[in-house]
């Protein structure tokens, strides 16, 4: 019985510090030369929203099913340095909309993320950038704002 | 329900009545003492002469028998250690014949039993036993004695095993081969119940230069000696062997190429102008680039190298995506391999994928140009097909029936992307090994029948969840188990990047110079070494490296890296998976019953993200959980009898891992240790301290997502017999036990327990 209570004690204190750890590589590592700072988040992120108005429809595949878009967003995330191509993609959220299709601008410093379900973007969702599931490179950016987006036609 | 014990009691009862004359049966077994049998009288004489070439055991009689030329079979009591040294084939008894004063081996085998030897006698006169050496004593005579520890009391077994050699001799202390330096004379019996056996066989040098005597089981009255083979033996293997290095270059003149087909092919949906490009190594006529393929008719294997996503573009000391400058050749990180690979026979590609990088996902994309490339080998290897690009130089010279895939990053899982698309397209393309270095697992893609290697660098920046355990977890499913075997490779200190030299930037963690990193040329000699020894197994036959991945072999130009095995063998017994549904942690996979005594937490967990026992699995796997904190806490899997003849396996297998804790239970950077056990049908008992076979390491220590990774640890089912040398029945295997009693405290994660070769 006491051996039994202090295997649980054990585990409980382990569970506590377990649950205490940051298994999301939070903690920022030393500079070392050539060290790529992949597991942290996107240095001076900014982001601006543009509502396009395709002149031409797109066609899309959404769930199994064509369907013709006039109208996307774009999310516009820009840093301050390049953002590494890694192996695990760059994914947009706006509040619990997920954004996975996106391309790097020639400045390799912007990537932009497509939406062309647009009603999935929740006005004054909280939005965020990160890569894969690394929650440590999660970038917070600014609330969506429907109004604040720019109106362009391509 | 009959059991074996019950049925063998059966037998000996029968034989001690129906085969043994009454007077043999009651003799008794000390041969100082004079016997008055009815029929016949015997006493024991001082040796006479010694008989050329035959091996005089010292066991001389003298027998009258009651009526001359009535044949009577007598049982002589021996107890002679120098019988435990012979061939018991060669055992025979010798008449001396009293004119010639020579011996006449008697026509008769001897026949040996718990009691004594028995033979068939005509005529009184003086007899002796003797082995009849077949090659010389130094070869023949091997050591044999079956004192297995943790034996069941000599109540359990006399009415089993009287009968049976193994508890006939047990008496007998063991006899070395001359010269032995291990065997200086009767070694201690070692304390029932305790202690290490195969430690003290580690201290005879590791040598077991004996035959295994096995208890026969199944034969009735017959029961007596098997004996294997004198030569080759098996040989309980406590350290791996150092082995050459599988990549040092061959003989071939290592000649290169490269092509480059500018927006050569659409691939949908959406990457309309795709480049085929790659850079070519191939075995030449002479070294050097566009040189001539090797002369003669061989047909060289064919492996394919894809790299990962990457910046595309040069600018500055950046690869970037988009703008101007020259583009990054992430293609040509991996001639380091490539070099090697074709001095030893191979055609090695390095593919170009810069047009699929920088854009979300694309690993099919990625396959698809993987076959792309294959498609086109196919055709500068085949005669009747013009050939612009290369003029007929790899003509009939391409194995398309040996082909290997390798990727790292994306291009890991791309690999099994082309595979199975290959399969499922029915392009008929021979791909018979992949490799995948820190591959990412988008897809969740299943392997079943090829083998597999991956290699995970533990401190990966990048895919730092690494995900190609997920795909080795995955690969030979439940379903269909034996069709590939599986090796993994997780290397402590290794980032994701430096196994491509372009890739220069250093992505890890903890960053590179920290004490347990690896260099880049550290992390290379990895890549080189386990590549080629991949490739040179699967596709080239070449098994002599096949150490290296189950852990029997280990080659110098590996150090410093620290590398944890995991290795499934497609012929392979599954004991317990711990997949079940609903989670039942007292059932195995074979059906026998599962106890854990006093072990906190005991159950079955998740070991993926999210659902895990705790955060610091990343696999796709359940296991067991067992945490401990006192010595005799043990875990034990029954083995069901229709399930108990593992003989045809060679190791004891499973995988274990130090569950992180931060140090609440394992210590930190401690390695953990515990005892493991076989126990077979008669109770006989031989535990292995594993931590002399191999290592429980602590997880690999980074700032974060410090992970519990499972590793394989086999154990030599010879090595469960290795000190008295008859030890576990592996033809009756009931139990299977892990004991934690080397450390004080301990929790740890343990998955797929199988018998294997």
């Amino acid at each position: 019985m006491m051996r039994q209570a202090k295997t649980m004690a054990a585990t409980a204190v382990f569970c506590l510090l377990a649950s205490a750890v940051a298994y999301g590589e939070s903690s920022p590592e030393a500079p070392g030369e050539a060290q790529v700072k992949l597991n942290q988040p996107i240095p001076g992120a900014k982001l601006t929203v543009e509502r396009v108005s395709l002149t031409t429809p797109m066609e899309v595949l959404e769930a199994g099913r064509k369907r013709q878009v006039k109208e996307v967003l774009e999310f516009r995330v820009t840093s301050s340095q390049p953002i590494e191509a890694r192996a695990l993609d760059p994914v947009l959220y706006v509040g619990k909309t997920k954004v996975t299709d996106y391309r790097y601008e020639d400045d390799g410093r912007t990537v932009v993320f497509s939406l062309t379900d647009t009603k999935k973007a929740q006005d004054g969702a909280p939005t965020y950038v990160q890569f894969g599931d690394q929650v440590s490179t999660r970038t917070p950016l600014q609330k969506f704002s429907r109004k604040q987006a720019k109106e362009m036609t391509r | 329900m009959w059991s074996w014990n019950r049925l063998c009691l059966l037998v000996m009862c029968l034989a001690m009545v129906c085969w043994l004359p009454p007077s043999v049966a009651a003799q008794p077994d000390d041969v100082t003492e004079r016997f008055d049998g009815q029929a016949f009288r015997w006493e024991r004489i001082p040796a006479p002469a010694p008989a050329a070439s035959l091996l005089d055991l010292g066991h001389h009689y003298r027998v009258r028998l009651a009526e001359e030329g009535k044949a009577t079979e007598v049982q002589l009591p021996v107890k002679a250690p120098a019988i435990g040294a012979m061939d018991l084939s060669t055992l025979r008894w010798g008449r001396l014949d009293p004119e010639t004063k020579q011996y006449e081996i008697l026509d008769v085998p001897v026949v040996l039993s718990g009691k004594g030897t028995s033979v068939r006698l005509a005529q009184s006169g003086d007899y002796s036993l003797f082995g009849l050496p077949a090659e010389p004593l130094g070869k023949a005579v091997i050591g044999r004695v079956c004192d297995i520890e943790g034996r069941p009391t000599p109540a359990q077994i006399e009415p089993i095993c009287t009968r049976i050699y193994c508890a006939g001799f047990k008496e007998i202390g063991p006899i070395g081969v001359s010269g032995d330096p291990g065997i200086p004379g009767m070694p201690p019996r070692p304390g029932p119940g305790g202690g290490d056996i195969c430690e003290r066989c580690m201290n005879r040098g590791g040598r077991l230069p004996e035959a295994i005597a096995e208890c026969h089981l199944t034969k009735g009255i017959d029961v007596g000696i098997v004996l294997p083979p004198l030569f080759p033996l098996p040989v309980c293997q406590v350290s791996p062997a150092s082995l050459a290095d599988p990549s040092e270059p061959g003989n071939y003149p290592v000649a290169s190429a490269e092509y480059k087909f500018v927006d050569a092919i659409n691939i949908p949906p959406n990457d309309p102008n795709t480049d085929v490009w790659a850079t070519v190594r191939y075995p030449g006529a002479a070294a050097g680039p566009d040189a001539a393929i090797a002369p003669g008719t061989a047909k060289f294997p064919l492996v394919l190298y894809l790299h990962g996503n990457h910046g595309t573009v040069i600018s500055g000391s950046s690869h970037v995506c988009g703008g101007s400058g020259p583009p990054v050749p992430n293609h040509d990180g991996y001639n380091y391999v490539l070099d090697r690979l074709a001095s030893l026979g191979f055609i090695a590609v390095s593919i170009n994928a810069n047009d699929l990088n920088c854009k979300a996902d694309r690993i099919p994309e990625r396959g698809k140009l993987i076959l792309e490339h294959l498609r086109r080998w196919k055709n500068w290897n085949d005669p009747g097909q013009p050939d612009a690009d290369f003029g007929g130089r790899f003509y009939n010279r391409v194995d398309l029936s040996r082909i290997g895939l390798a990727g790292h990053s994306r291009g890991g899982e791309a690999v099994l992307s082309a595979y199975l698309e290959n399969k499922s397209a029915g392009l008929g393309f021979g791909i018979k090994a992949l490799h995948s270095i820190a591959p990412v697992d988008f897809h969740g893609l299943i392997l079943e029948d090829v083998p597999y290697y991956v290699l995970l660098p533990a401190a990966d920046g990048d895919v730092s969840g690494l995900s190609g355990a997920r795909i080795y977890d995955r690969a030979a499913p439940r379903a269909n188990p034996n069709k590939m075997p599986k090796m993994q490779s997780h290397v402590y200190g290794a980032n994701h990047n430096w196994f491509n030299t372009v890739w220069f930037q250093d992505e890890g963690s903890p960053p590179g110079g920290t004490p347990g990193r690896l260099t880049q040329p550290q992390q290379q000699a990895v890549e080189r070494v386990m590549a080629v020894a991949f490739f040179r197994q699967f596709l080239q036959g070449f098994t002599a490296a096949r150490g290296l991945f189950t852990g029997t072999a280990a080659v110098a130009s590996l150090a410093p890296a620290e590398i944890y095995r995991s290795y499934q063998d497609p012929a392979h017994l599954n004991v317990d998976d711990f997949e079940d549904l609903p989670a039942n942690v007292a059932l195995n996979s074979l059906g026998g019953g599962n106890a854990g005594v006093s072990l906190s937490p005991f159950g079955e967990f998740s070991f993926t993200q999210g659902s895990a026992f705790n955060p610091s699995f990343f696999q796709q796997t359940k296991g067991l959980i067992a945490g401990w904190n006192a010595a005799g806490d043990q875990f034990t899997l029954a083995i069901p009898a229709s399930k108990k003849d593992v003989s045809a396996y060679r190791y004891l297998s499973f995988r274990i891992t130090q569950v992180f804790d931060n140090g609440a239970v394992n210590p930190v950077g401690q390695d953990q240790d515990l005892d493991v056990g076989l126990e077979d049908e008669l109770g006989n008992k031989i535990f292995l301290r594993v931590g002399t076979y191999d290592r429980i390491p602590f997880p690999y220590q980074r700032p974060s997502l410090i992970k519990s990774m499972l590793q394989t640890v086999r154990l030599g089912l010879v090595c469960f017999s290795c000190r008295t040398l008859v030890g576990v029945h592996t033809k009756a295997i009931a139990k299977i036990h892990f004991r934690f009693n080397r450390k004080a405290a301990g929790l740890v994660g343990i998955d797929s327990i199988q018998f294997t070769r």
